[in-house]
């Protein structure tokens, strides 16, 4: 409990406090919110991962009564979730009370722990005992009940404050400063201020860079104080030479009555010469003052930059601890292995990290691991082992989570998938492993039979999925059956820098990360061959599709001046095409910036950035780029030869795109409408949606809302700003029935909203009927 | 970072121009004196009536040949004129792109193209031929703010909302449906536009 180690000085208590409190929130506001609309299931599976998240972590700190609690409210959740149960108002009543006990802990000092758990167990354990009964009658006043069933021995806690309450001392504030042993300080900043220093620090850098041009001013005066010095000196001279007295040349300026003679040049070549060394002088300093200022705004810039990385190690404390409590109490020996503790990680990514391998760890102890006697009728060490190791790899940080358990057994995964009719036999017979192991990530789903207080209740690896999503990143599961499986999480290193080639397209700076770069190629104008209404070229024996960025991009291309055209070749393996660009004009390291949310989703473009001279600069997104890229060349749209033959000899059947990002609603669809005889194409998310429909032809779109990167509603939006696309029927399949949601998809320009049971009837097929008439 | 001479504005040209931006920003940061305070007061004493008339501090600008006004109360910044960076497959109309301002990037509109009055020309815009006077002005809250260039700043001017004549009817372009009024500031004849207007016209252009 005591585990003193911790994250940067915090103790387990202190990280739980923390996670417990954003937790809590998310549940009050969630149960108040279900109060208001008790049918609206979509608020039920925040409040479950919540719920989950709580009971892990009071099993890392030990708090076992707060574990019960937790599944007891997760259960609650998953009922109503399933549908088996609405949650009453008395319910809901309950379940607040679990979270003020939850919250409670939040005011308790280490050392008063104990002594509040053994004071509050009777109460938590009476309440989870509830928890998990029936549910209350749905009783007009079922307030009164709760109140009845709260035994006298049990003083609600108004009354009968933490016992150590008065003498604990306050809680540490989230952003408190906390010493650590070594002398150190650890302060919680908000990751938001830290970017607008990085912001900030950058411009100095770009302030500083402009003081050359002052600089180049003081040298200019140093050139003319010298011309002004020969001038005095010829003057001398010729007065030297004549033996006049010479007055001052009228180049000087003064007049000839003024006469000062020989004394009168001596001075003023004396204060021309005083000039100069004030100028020299000044002159150095200035330059001293300007290096100075320079290096020291790089520094603060890097500096700040470099604040953002924390060693792997220190997002991952928490594990060792929880393994072990685990395995023993699953009876199983396991051995954790950590490597590459010291590899740099950003630390948005570090601890958004944390919750996905606690559940991928989690899930290899429950799930993988076996039991000392299976592990040794296997052949195997009775100690399972299981490796976390952090890596950078060709630009990506690697995460992996791997066990020597046994494995994924992918025919149980293909029975599941039957079972549950989320595919029919004949497509599931035909599922390849990496596509089976894609139903493991569907919320819901779960190969373990009985659900266990552990992990086997298919909330998880949605989770992991989603998490790992929201810092840019993928997750992949191989495995081989009896020898283990293995979570591969693959993300950028940073999020907020990227080493970005600069180049021109249509006169227009853009930056694309150089991690995505397959390289630059210089194509002589020779070289490219117009195949079948394409563009190609040939890199390394191999034919690659050629596409000049301002067709995608929009803008004038600019005529090349020579006849070597810079190209970026961008994807993999055969997979590569070639986008054309105007200039490369070198690369540069960029501080990365969402765009505005205003602007919403712009096609083709991931982030802002700001270069070093202080140019605003886009940063090309590569992906959506690329599918841009496939699909010119598949058309061969871009010569606007092969697409005019298409549409004369093509038999033009309606075609329909369905965007949905699961796997299961996407499938339904796609076989609903391509029995029915249309031409159906998907997308798994907003932003693939848009690519595909601009990119393409299609007669309707099928949307869902709720999609990760862009929803369907900011799809919609972006799809009818475009007047090609005003009049383009739009069909809405949603979960979400509430009225509220109805109007806001149409408020955002659907034509139709229907609810996901249109399968079961066939109100879907007669709305795309209704909007398109028959396939063709 | 290696130190790159900046691409726009001669060094000259940004001195004067950071000189002229540098006095407006003091004025719009300077802190609340006792004499502010004083007034402040005063003003809060009167009758309601004649509280109605007090002045209203507002920015000038010169911009496609008008000079035009906004409340000072909606300014966050203003800065010496920096290039908007299209967006591809956005930038048309209104919406010109994006400029750092300050190192934030601000979305940036086009204010002339808004009111209908024509692009930045030294001769229209009344400039003198030896400088360039532009610059931009970034008006908004902090979650809609918009950056925009006009031809020249006039400075911040009290004026009196209830002296505010109705724009006449004969008024070209579309700068008559961002007008809150017209009226006279310092002997010159001000168009004040109606800043809730011409922040939700730039939010248009985003469509």
């Amino acid at each position: 409990m005591s585990d003193n180690a911790g994250f940067g000085g915090l103790s387990l208590l202190d990280l739980f406090k923390l996670e417990a409190e954003a937790h809590c929130a998310a549940l009050s506001e969630g149960l108040l919110a279900m109060e208001k609309a008790p049918d609206d299931r979509s608020i039920v599976e925040p409040l479950m991962r919540a719920a989950h998240s709580i009971k892990g972590a009071a099993r890392i700190i030990g708090l076992d009564a707060i574990v019960s609690l937790a599944h007891a409210m997760e259960d609650c959740f998953l009922a109503a979730k399933a549908g088996h149960e609405a949650l009453s108002p008395a319910r809901v009543d309950q379940l607040l009370k679990a979270v003020d006990i939850v919250s409670e802990l939040r005011s308790l000092a280490e050392p008063d722990l104990p002594a509040w758990t053994r004071s509050q167990s009777d109460r938590l354990s009476e309440l989870t005992a509830r928890l998990r009964a029936p549910p209350p009658s749905v009783a007009p006043q079922p307030e009164p009940a709760v109140r009845a069933a709260m035994p006298a021995a049990t003083p609600p806690p108004s009354e009968a404050p933490p016992s150590a309450a008065p003498t604990s001392a306050p809680p540490p504030a989230p952003s408190a400063t906390i010493a650590t042993a070594a002398g150190g300080q650890t302060v919680r900043v908000a990751a938001s201020a830290l970017t607008r220093m990085l912001f900030l620090a950058g411009e100095s850098t770009v302030e500083a860079a402009r003081l050359q041009s002052l600089r180049s001013l003081l040298t200019g005066l140093k050139l003319r104080e010298r011309a002004l010095e020969t001038a005095v000196q010829e003057l001398r001279e010729h007065h030297g030479r004549h033996g006049l007295p010479t007055p001052m040349a009228p180049a000087v300026g003064a007049a000839r009555h003024a006469g000062p003679g020989e004394g009168g040049v001596d001075s003023v070549a004396r204060a021309v010469s005083g000039m100069q060394t004030a100028l020299a002088d000044q002159s150095v300093r200035f330059d001293e003052a300007f290096r100075r200022l320079e290096e020291l705004s790089g520094a603060l810039y890097s500096e700040i930059l470099r604040s953002r990385m924390r060693p792997f190690a220190e997002g991952i404390t928490a594990f060792p601890r929880m393994v072990r409590d685990i395995a023993r109490q699953l009876g199983k020996p396991v051995d954790l292995r950590i490597q590459g503790e010291s590899v740099e990680v950003d630390r948005d990514t570090l601890q958004k990290l944390e919750s996905p391998l606690t559940h991928l760890i989690r899930n290899s102890l429950d799930h993988g691991v076996e039991t000392p006697a299976e592990r040794i009728a296997a052949g195997k060490p009775p100690t399972a082992t299981i490796v976390l190791a952090a890596r950078h790899q060709s630009g990506s940080l690697v995460i992996e989570v791997r066990d020597d358990g046994r494995g994924i057994d992918l025919e149980g995964v293909r029975r599941k998938v039957v079972e549950r009719r989320m595919v029919d036999a004949a497509t599931a017979e035909n599922l390849t492993p990496a596509e089976l192991m894609e139903f493991l990530f569907l919320p819901g789903f779960s190969t373990k039979q009985g659900v266990t207080e552990l992990s086997g209740r298919g909330v998880g690896l949605d989770i992991v999925q989603s998490a790992v999503r929201e810092v840019g990143g993928t997750v992949r599961l191989d495995s081989e059956l009896g020898r283990g499986a293995r979570f591969t999480i693959r993300l950028p290193i940073t999020r907020s820098v990227i080493r970005g080639a600069l180049v021109r397209i249509a006169g227009e700076l853009y930056a694309v990360p150089l991690a995505r770069l397959d390289r630059i190629a210089l194509v002589s104008e020779a070289d490219i061959r117009p195949v079948q209404g394409r563009l190609q070229f040939t890199l390394e024996d191999e034919s690659v599709g050629l596409v000049h960025a301002s067709e995608i991009l929009g803008g004038e291309r600019a005529p090349s001046g020579n006849d070597v055209l810079p190209v970026l070749v961008v994807g993999a393996g055969g997979d590569r095409c070639g986008l054309g660009i105007d200039q490369v004009c070198g690369e540069e390291d960029l501080v990365v910036r969402p765009l505005d949310p205003r602007l919403g989703a712009v096609p083709h473009i991931a982030a802002s950035a700001i270069r070093s001279d202080g140019t605003p600069v886009f940063v090309l997104d590569v992906d959506d780029i690329l599918r841009s890229l496939k699909q010119s060349l598949h058309e061969g749209r871009v010569l606007g030869v092969a697409s005019a033959q298409g549409a004369t000899t093509r038999k033009s059947r309606r075609r329909i795109l369905i965007v949905d990002d699961s796997i299961t609603v996407r499938e339904v669809e796609r076989q609903l409408l391509t029995r029915r005889g249309y031409d159906v194409e998907v997308a798994v998310d907003g932003r693939e949606g848009y690519s595909a429909l601009r990119a393409g032809r299609f007669d309707l779109m099928v949307t869902d809302v709720d999609m990760p990167r862009m929803t369907g509603i900011e799809l919609i939006r972006a799809v009818r700003r475009e007047p090609r696309f005003a009049e383009l029927p739009i069909i809405i399949v949603s979960y979400k029935d509430r009225e509220e949601d109805r109007l806001l998809g149409l408020e955002a320009g659907a034509s139709a909203y229907l609810t996901k049971s249109s399968f079961q009837d066939d109100s879907l097929i007669r709305m795309v009927e209704e909007l398109i008439g028959a396939p063709g | 970072m290696s130190a790159s001479s900046p691409s726009n504005a001669s060094p000259a040209r940004a001195t004067e121009q950071s000189q002229h931006t540098d006095a407006i920003q003091r004025l719009l940061d300077r802190p609340v004196t006792a004499a502010d305070l004083d007034a402040g007061a005063e003003l809060a004493a009167l009758p309601a009536e004649a509280r109605n008339r007090r002045t209203v501090r507002y920015l000038l600008f010169r911009i496609g040949g008008e000079t035009a006004a906004l409340p000072a109360m909606v300014l966050r910044r203003v800065t010496p004129a920096a290039r908007a960076v299209p967006i591809p497959h956005r930038t048309a109309g209104v919406l010109r792109g994006v400029c750092n301002i300050r190192g934030e990037l601000v979305l940036c509109a086009d204010l002339r193209r808004l009111l209908g009055l024509p692009a930045h020309d030294r001769e229209v815009a009344g400039v003198d031929g030896s400088k360039d006077t532009r610059c931009m002005i970034v008006v908004g809250p902090a979650d809609n703010s918009w950056a925009f260039e006009v031809d020249a700043l006039m400075g911040i001017e009290g004026a009196d909302p209830s002296e505010f004549r109705a724009p006449p009817v004969t008024v070209e372009h579309a700068i008559g449906d961002f007008t809150l009024g017209v009226t006279e500031i310092g002997g010159r004849c001000v168009t004040v536009l109606d800043s809730d207007r011409v922040l939700a016209g730039f939010r248009m252009g985003l469509a």
